[in-house]
């Protein structure tokens, strides 16, 4: 071997272990963790018994939460977009509850994709809560249904 | 005469002519007016009573007023009701006008038919005291006996009204429709205050309650998640100290969005004296004896203590219009819970403080009381002088003392005389709802008094840190119970400054600084930032949550974070010493000394599980979770995660020495070995601490059913803590008197770690965990087996469980400096059980096999300058001989023992085994999942007695 391709291995053998030495290595955590911080609406879609489209619900925010209203008709179901910031959580599903369902005749249930089929014509609280912690954020909301108006 | 008389003339012409004009330079300009609430549907001959039309003018200066047209005297242009169809009227006033449209209709002939039924329609069923009903336009329902129907009002069915109810009172009555052979009754309520005439859409049942049904139940076929509490359906809990507060609300949709109204209900008490048993429902003179109900606040009897509860609470139909509700499931709820004896409802941070019963000399700040301190004098409210105790701290409510709603007294009565506090909410803490006291601030830098010196500490001690210098003010003063001068009760005090809410200071008064006064022990640099020697911590499965690290609070940029040792042993080091709670150990009576339980919470921290080192000053200075004195702490079914270190398990010996007040013996460390505290985690979840799980200062601790996963450092760091580190041979140490964890086989504990994580590089730990690997792989190997695992990159880690040391300052400074021979010793134990208390793993820092063989090794003279790991895994001992082994190939026979089998090693370079197969099985069959290593960092000869430290892994099958 030539004595300039030893130099060169040297070189790059003693400069390498200074640049990791004064840079050091990323460390990268075995488990990487990184919490949900916030839940956000982003739309809701509300549909009927034998309406394919779902017809958009504006979302209404005061001081006490977000809030959306709609009429009861037969098969009213919701559907509640919802967004995690940041986007890059480690744990992005959510956990999605009703919090006022009363088990002797519940107002509603939650569908396999996380629609909300109302039984009954009545008010509903929901929650999405994160399940990365305890203590992560939690998105209430209120769906008030008022009964149709009489033909 | 004359001239009187014309006088009064000329004052009268004068008063006719000025005061008009005066008048119309007072009257205000009309900028609108309108009618107020105008019928708008007449029958064709109606008439319309002008003269009470009710209207409201508007001013060009804003305001408003409400009168009559005849008040007003304001015109009207009168509406034709002769002719069916559209017609208006016009009222005029202050040269505003306003009309308003109506309709005429015609006038239905009343029907003489016999009538066969006769309803109302949506009649309103709730009027206020004096409220006027309208009779006429009360809508009907007729059926005629010819099989025709109708449905109109009262005055077009031509109906008349029989009774009319009495509405000057509030009760039931009633009124009476007659329509030709028929009479309708309509029974109606009249009360008090106003009614709510809106309809009522949904119920906003209290949310803690609903969070609590949320939180407490799993479904079966759901699997059990980190964000879920192990637990499920643990009784909720209601203390009868103070209120409980249940407030439903009602929700009305208006046009301009939704308005809430805290609604009226009336409740039914059931009780039973187990969890099992069935509920009785309280009559009424027993449901007196039981809990007053006040206003949806239920305040419970001693008589109540220990009783299930269930209150079915249903709103208040006479106020309200409840029509929008279709089921009567709606209109109530069951809250089920146990009455706690002295339990005290917390629905907020400031209710959560009066747990502080070791703190009211600084939290008097925050509960507006005097404080006295002992031997002071102080007059109470009957004139009376009193003096206060010793070690006793008294509490004196004055008149703007805090009461919260809940409460029926001052909020510093209920200080020392609570067994728990219940949450009924989660809290986030809010920095400046704490002491003042608590943080450091501008003063301190002025070099006042002691604290200046402090300060000045603390700055100098975070030399090449200016970030985290220029954060102290504002953050937690670290160590604030001591003194720069420290040479005893009388001379150590502390100064403390009293400062109002303009950020001044406004008075100063010193107290015994490093002693909880009522204990009458002196403490170290830990604090909490609630500490208490007696009340438990129930959650109802809520959370309290420390804001973000670096989440200043809103008026004094105070941070929940604390970034210096008082006495910086190395700048690497500046370990915050403030948790969330603080237990400390006091006596019941007699031998009983006081239990603490925290139950049923979450919580989180503020420190993130980072790994960049380059922040690291910045990760340690958030918050513990629990700092515990207590001889006696459980955990049970808690779920917390981003604490610095959760739970530090300070013990230091007999623990009724803390009782007796003697806390020179206390900390002297003697009766340690029979008296250890024991700390105990039941189905808890512990997540992502900064450095360690539970650090032991010798304490005993119990793990049942939990889960402790990702630490930046060990999960458990078990310090036999003696400073004075004399362990000498004939001091006869055992291991039961140092740090020692027993966990089962259900618990799951998991920290894996590179070694290139930043709690590592700053505690120098990096290069054990890299010389570790290297050292064992091939060893392990011989036997099909590692203690790595690999993460989706591939990444090798070894689950670092715990490590077993003396104070990690000793090893980091090679030994105690005051003994000439540097001992270390170590005591401490890590035992693991299975379901039926069978040792599964026995983990001992003194064991026979570990005494004979290091003795047996020194006397061959072996140069064991590097790690010499010695390794038990269940039953199976092992050696790795180290490789600078320079007297020639080891002779078998001299290190064969009964329980020890030399795997390899490395002997001139090169790899050997000096074992047979029949050992290697003989090793593999008594061995675990579970791998200790007693390793020295020092010479060897140094302890020839006992290794210096225990790290114990996992130890898992090569695949």
């Amino acid at each position: 071997m030539k004595k300039s391709t030893v130099l060169i291995l040297l070189v790059i053998f003693f400069g390498s272990i200074i640049i990791v030495g004064i840079f050091g290595m990323q460390a990268v955590p075995f488990e990487q963790r990184i919490y949900v911080r916030e839940i956000v609406p982003t739309s809701v879609y509300c549909t009927y018994k034998g309406i394919d489209s779902g017809i958009e619900l504006e979302i209404k925010d005061d001081e006490q939460g977000k809030y959306v209203m709609t009429t009861y008709e037969e098969g009213l179901t919701i559907l509640i977009m919802t967004q995690v910031e940041p986007e890059n959580s480690t744990v992005r599903t959510l956990k999605l509850s009703i919090l006022n369902n009363t088990p002797e005749n519940p107002i509603a249930e939650i569908g396999e994709r996380g629609e909300i089929i109302f039984l009954r014509c009545a008010s509903l609280h929901v929650r999405y809560s994160a399940t990365d912690s305890a203590t992560g954020p939690k998105l209430d909301m209120w769906i008030y249904v008022s009964k149709p108006k009489e033909k | 005469m004359k001239k009187h008389i014309a006088i009064f003339i000329a004052l009268i012409v004068m008063a006719t002519v000025l005061l008009p004009s005066l008048s119309s330079c007072q009257k205000k300009t009309v900028e609108s007016i309108e009618v107020m609430n105008p019928v708008i549907e007449y029958l064709i001959d109606d008439t319309i009573d002008y003269d009470k039309l009710m209207i409201k003018v508007t001013y060009t200066d804003k305001t408003t007023e409400e009168k009559t047209v005849k008040q007003l005297k304001a015109k009207v242009e009168k509406a034709d009701l002769s002719k069916v169809g559209n017609a208006s009227y016009t009222v005029t006033y202050g040269g505003k006008s306003c009309t308003v449209n109506i309709r005429v209709t015609e006038r239905k002939t009343p029907s003489l038919k016999e009538v066969n039924t006769l309803e109302a329609v949506d009649a309103k069923v709730r009027y206020a005291v004096n409220e006027t009903i309208d009779y006429d336009n009360i809508v009907l329902s007729v059926t005629y006996s010819d099989g025709t129907s109708d449905t109109d009002t009262v005055r077009a069915l031509g109906a008349t009204v029989k009774t009319y109810a009495d509405v000057s009172k509030a009760g039931k009555t009633y009124y009476e429709i007659v329509l030709n052979n028929k009479t309708l009754r309509v029974d109606i309520t009249v009360v008090e205050g106003s009614v709510e005439s809106a309809s009522i859409i949904a119920v906003a049942w209290p949310r803690f309650y609903e969070d609590y049904l949320n939180a407490s139940v799993r479904a079966s076929d759901s699997p059990e998640g980190e964000a879920d509490f192990r637990l499920t359906e643990q009784p909720y809990e209601v203390g009868n100290a103070n209120k409980f507060l249940y407030r439903p609300q009602g929700t009305v949709i208006q046009a301009d969005g939704r308005k809430h109204i805290e609604l009226q209900t009336y409740a039914e008490v059931a009780v039973k004296d187990t969890s099992e048993g069935e509920y009785r429902v309280l009559s009424d003179e027993e449901s007196a004896n039981f809990v007053t109900v006040d206003h949806n606040s239920y305040k419970f009897t001693e008589s109540a203590a220990g009783k299930y509860v269930r209150l079915k609470i249903s709103i208040d139909e006479t106020y309200y219009d409840l029509s929008a509700f279709e089921s009567e499931s709606d209109k109530y709820r069951m809250v089920e819970f146990v009455v706690i004896d002295k339990g005290y409802n917390v629905y907020d941070q400031i209710g959560l403080s009066v747990m502080s019963d070791l703190e009211k000399q600084v939290y008097s700040e925050i509960w507006k009381c005097d404080v006295y301190l002992p031997n002071e004098e102080y007059v109470d409210a009957e004139g009376k002088q009193i003096v206060v105790g010793d070690n006793e701290v008294k509490l004196v409510p004055r008149e703007d003392s805090l009461r919260l709603a809940a409460d029926d007294k001052y909020l510093c009565e209920y200080v020392d005389n609570i067994s728990t506090v219940i949450l009924h909410d989660s809290i986030i803490l809010d920095a400046d709802l704490m002491p003042s006291q608590f943080f450091w601030t501008e003063f301190d830098k002025d070099d006042w008094k002691l604290t200046g010196d402090r300060y000045q500490e603390t700055f100098e001690s975070l030399a090449g840190f200016p970030e985290a210098q220029k954060a102290i003010v504002g953050s937690l003063r670290d160590g604030y119970n001591n003194v720069s001068d420290n040479d005893g009760a009388e001379s150590a005090r502390s100064y403390m400054r009293l400062i109002d809410t303009n950020y001044t200071q406004v008075g100063e008064y010193s107290y015994p600084s490093g002693y909880a006064i009522e204990l009458n022990i002196h403490l170290n640099m830990q604090k909490g930032i609630f500490s208490t020697k007696k009340v438990d911590v129930s959650g109802n499965y809520n959370s309290i949550t420390a804001p973000e690290r670096g989440q200043r609070s809103d008026e004094y940029g105070r941070v929940l974070e604390s970034y210096a040792d008082y006495e910086p042993a190395m700048t690497e080091d500046p370990v915050s010493h403030w948790a969330l709670f603080q237990m400390l150990q006091s006596r019941i009576e007699g031998d009983e000394m006081q239990k603490f339980e925290i139950k049923n919470i979450a919580l989180k921290g503020n420190n993130s599980y980072f790994n960049d080192s380059s922040e690291s000053y910045f990760h340690q200075a958030g918050l513990m979770l629990c700092n515990n004195y207590a001889k006696d702490i459980s955990f049970t079914n808690v779920n917390a995660d981003s604490f610095y270190t959760n739970i530090s398990g300070d013990n230091y010996g007999d623990y009724s020495y803390i009782a007796e007040g003697d806390s020179e013996k206390f900390h002297s460390g003697e009766g340690a070995e029979t008296d250890n505290a024991t700390l105990t985690l039941s189905s808890t979840k512990f997540y992502d601490a900064y450095s360690n799980m539970i650090f032991l200062w010798r304490s005993h601790a119990v793990i049942e059913n939990s889960e402790l996963k990702r630490s930046g450092g060990p999960l458990f760091i078990m310090s036999d803590a003696d400073h004075a580190c004399n362990h000498v041979a004939d001091k006869n140490f055992t291991d039961e008197g140092g740090p020692s964890i027993t966990v089962d086989t259900k618990s799951k504990l998991e920290s894996f770690a590179t070694g290139n994580e930043s709690w590592y590089k700053i505690f120098q730990a990096s290069s054990i965990v890299s010389s570790l690997g290297s050292i064992m792989t091939p060893p392990l190997l011989s036997v099909g087996k590692t203690f790595y695992k690999k993460n989706e990159q591939k990444t090798d880690a070894i689950n670092v469980i715990a490590v077993m040391i003396c104070a990690p300052d000793l090893i980091l400074d090679g030994g105690n400096p005051d003994s000439a021979d540097k001992l270390l010793d170590v005591r401490g134990g890590f035992t693991q059980v299975d379901d039926e208390g069978k040792i599964i793993n026995d983990f001992k820092m003194h064991n026979k096999t570990l005494t004979d063989f290091r003795t047996m090794v020194l006397k061959t003279g072996m140069n064991a300058t590097s790690f010499a790991p010695i390794i038990q895994s269940g039953n199976s001992f092992s050696f790795v001989t180290p490789p600078d082994m320079s007297e020639g190939a080891p002779n078998e026979k001299d290190y064969v023992l009964s329980e020890l089998t030399v795997l390899s090693g490395l002997v001139g370079g090169k790899m050997f085994k000096t074992f047979d197969n029949a050992k290697l099985d003989a090793w593999k069959q008594g061995a675990t999942d579970k791998l200790c290593l007693y390793l020295s960092v020092g010479p060897i000869t140094q302890a020839p007695w006992a290794p210096y430290v225990g790290i114990i892994t996992d130890l898992y099958d090569i695949q």
